[in-house]
C-alpha cells in the first residue's frame, strides 16, 4: 500500500495570512474572536465572528483573476501558493497529470450569489454578469489551483459542510493509495460572514450570543458554552506519496495513516446519542491506520461550543479509547478561531501536524467551568509542551456525517 | 501620454472593474490583442460602461469596437445620444 505525507502547508485563519500566524495563536492561546465587522450584524442574535483580517489577495493575485472569485476562492489561491512554495514544488515540471487537487466548501461563493441577486433586483436580467457564476460555484477553489498550478490530476470538490475539508484530505490521501495521482492539493475553505447565512444560524440557535465578550464566546466542552462561532479562512496541503518525495528531497511534516467516514443517519443536525456515528468512524480510522487506540496521544476534536456536539463527542472518544480516554489530550482550537465550517477539518490537521512536530499541544481556551458530562483533559487554556507521536482530527456535520484522519510524526529529514 | 478626462476616467474604470494594468492602456491599444479582453470581458466592460457613464450599450454597439479609442469613441456617441 502507499504511503502517503504531508509535504506543504498554507493557511488563511482569523489569526491572518500564513501558518506561521495561525500556529503562533494557535500557542498562544489568544482568541481571534471578535464583533462582527464585515457587515451592520445590529439586528442579529448572534455578533461575533472570526474574520479574517487585513487580506489582501493581490499580494498572490492579478487583479483581474481576483474580480472573478468569491472571498472562499481568493483564500483558497493564497493558501495554496503558499502550500506549494513550502513544498518546493516548482510548476510546471514538478505539477502536471500526476497532481491532482481537491478543496472542500460547506456552502461556496453565497456572499457572491447574494450580490448576483441584488444586481438583478436593481438592474434587471439583462444586465449580465457573466463572471459572477464562476466566482462563485463551491469547485471553483479546486478549478482555480489547478489553473494557476497546471495540475492537471484528479480534481474534485467535497461539499460535506464541516467536515467537507477533512474528507477533501481524506480522499486526496485515497487518491495518493491507489495511485491515480503522487501529489495531491488538498483542503478546505470558506468565507460565509454575511448576513443571510447568520440569519440561518440564528434561526438554528447555533451560534453563540456572548456579544459582550467576543474573545469568551467559543468555549468548547465548558459547562457554559451556548453555541459556537462563525469563523472563515482555508487550509491547503500538498500530500504527497513517500517515495516520490523522498526522492526530490521534500520537506516531510508528517504521514497521513487513516482516514474513515460514516454517517449518523439520525437527524439533520443533532448527532446520535452517544455519538455512535463518530465513535464509529474514529474506529474505523484507527484500523485504516493498523493502530490501537492506545497509540494515540492528542485528539484534535471537532469541540464547536454547542451543547450536542461536545457532549456527544466526549461520549464517543470515551467509547472507542476507554480506560486510554483519561490518558488523551483533546483541544478545540475551534476555541480560539471559531468554526471555519468547510474549511475547519484542514485547519485543524495542519494544527495537529506542528503538535506533532513541535511537541506542543494548542489548548482549549475559555474553559472556565468543567461540564461533568465532559470530563476529559481538554487541555485547558494554556498550550501544554507534550510528547505527541500519533494524533486524530475529528470533523462532525450537519446530515450526520462524519471524518475522521489519523496522522503520525515522522523522524526529521 | 495625455489623456482627456473621458480617457482618464475610463482608464480607471478598465483598472477597477476589468484588472487591466495601468501601463497597457493606450488609446491605440486593441481590446483583444493588446489587452487580452475575451468576449465575456467585453460583455463585462459593456455592463462597465453603463454603470460608470450612465448610458445603454447593446451588443449591436460594441460589434465595431476594436480599440481603446473606439470604446471612447462609443461612449461620447452614446453620452450624445441620451443628452
Amino acid at each position: 500500500m502507499r504511503r502517503v505525507v504531508v509535504t506543504g502547508m498554507g493557511a488563511v485563519t482569523p489569526f491572518g495570512v500564513g501558518v506561521p500566524a495561525l500556529w503562533e495563536g494557535l500557542t498562544s492561546g489568544r482568541s481571534a474572536v471578535g464583533p462582527i465587522t464585515r457587515f451592520d450584524a445590529a439586528q442579529h442574535t448572534s455578533r461575533v465572528a472570526a474574520e479574517v483580517r487585513d487580506f489582501d489577495p493581490l499580494t498572490v493575485l492579478d487583479k483581474k483573476d481576483a474580480l472573478r472569485m468569491d472571498l472562499f476562492v481568493q483564500y483558497a489561491m493564497v493558501a495554496a501558493q503558499e502550500a506549494v512554495d513550502d513544498a518546493g514544488l516548482v510548476p510546471p515540471n514538478a505539477l502536471g497529470t500526476r497532481t491532482g487537487v481537491i478543496v472542500g466548501t460547506g456552502m461556496g461563493g453565497v456572499p457572491k450569489l447574494i450580490e448576483t441577486y441584488e444586481i438583478l433586483q436593481a438592474r434587471g436580467p439583462r444586465h449580465f454578469v457573466p463572471y459572477m457564476l464562476p466566482a462563485l460555484i463551491p469547485n471553483m477553489a479546486a478549478g482555480w489551483i489547478s489553473i494557476r498550478f497546471g495540475a492537471r490530476g484528479p480534481n474534485s470538490a467535497i461539499s460535506t459542510a464541516c467536515a467537507a475539508g477533512a474528507h477533501a484530505i481524506g480522499e486526496a490521501f485515497r487518491v495518493i493509495q491507489r495511485g491515480e495521482a503522487d501529489v495531491m492539493l488538498a483542503g478546505g475553505s470558506e468565507s460565509l460572514i454575511t448576513p443571510v447565512v447568520f440569519f440561518c444560524f440564528d434561526s438554528l440557535r447555533a451560534l453563540s450570543t456572548r456579544n459582550d465578550a467576543p474573545e469568551r464566546a467559543s468555549r468548547p466542552f465548558d459547562k457554559n458554552r451556548d453555541g459556537f462561532v462563525l469563523g472563515e479562512g482555508a487550509a491547503i496541503l500538498v500530500l504527497e506519496e513517500v517515495e516520490h518525495a523522498r526522492a526530490r528531497g521534500a520537506p516531510i511534516y508528517a504521514e497521513i495513516s487513516g482516514y474513515a467516514m460514516t454517517a449518523d443517519a439520525y437527524h439533520p443536525t443533532a448527532p446520535a446519542e452517544g455519538g455512535e456515528g463518530a465513535a464509529r468512524c474514529m474506529s474505523l480510522a484507527l484500523n485504516d491506520a493498523r493502530l490501537h487506540a492506545e497509540d494515540v496521544d492528542y485528539v484534535s476534536a471537532h469541540g464547536t461550543s454547542t451543547s450536542f456536539n461536545d457532549k456527544h463527542e466526549t461520549v464517543a472518544i470515551k467509547q472507542v479509547f476507554g480506560a486510554h480516554a483519561a490518558r488523551l489530550a483533546v483541544s478545540s482550537i475551534k476555541s480560539m478561531i471559531g468554526h471555519l465550517l468547510g474549511a475547519s477539518g484542514a485547519v485543524a490537521v495542519i494544527a495537529t501536524i506542528l503538535a506533532l512536530r513541535e511537541g506542543i499541544v494548542p489548548p482549549t481556551i475559555n474553559y472556565e467551568t468543567p461540564d461533568p458530562e465532559c470530563d476529559l483533559d481538554y487541555v485547558p487554556n494554556v498550550a501544554r509542551r507534550a510528547c505527541v507521536k500519533t494524533a486524530m482530527v475529528n470533523a462532525f456535520a450537519f446530515g450526520g456525517t462524519n471524518a475522521v484522519l489519523v496522522l503520525q510524526k515522522t523522524d526529521r529529514p | 501620454m495625455h489623456l482627456d478626462k473621458l480617457e482618464l476616467s475610463l482608464k480607471n474604470l478598465m483598472m477597477d472593474r476589468c484588472g487591466i494594468p495601468e501601463e497597457k492602456f493606450r488609446p491605440e491599444a486593441t481590446l483583444s490583442g493588446d489587452l487580452e479582453l475575451d468576449s465575456l470581458d467585453a460583455v463585462e466592460l459593456a455592463m462597465a460602461l453603463e454603470d460608470k457613464f450612465n448610458i445603454k450599450v447593446t451588443d449591436e454597439d460594441m460589434m465595431p469596437v476594436r480599440r481603446v479609442s473606439d470604446v471612447v469613441d462609443l461612449i461620447r456617441q452614446l453620452q450624445g445620444k441620451a443628452a
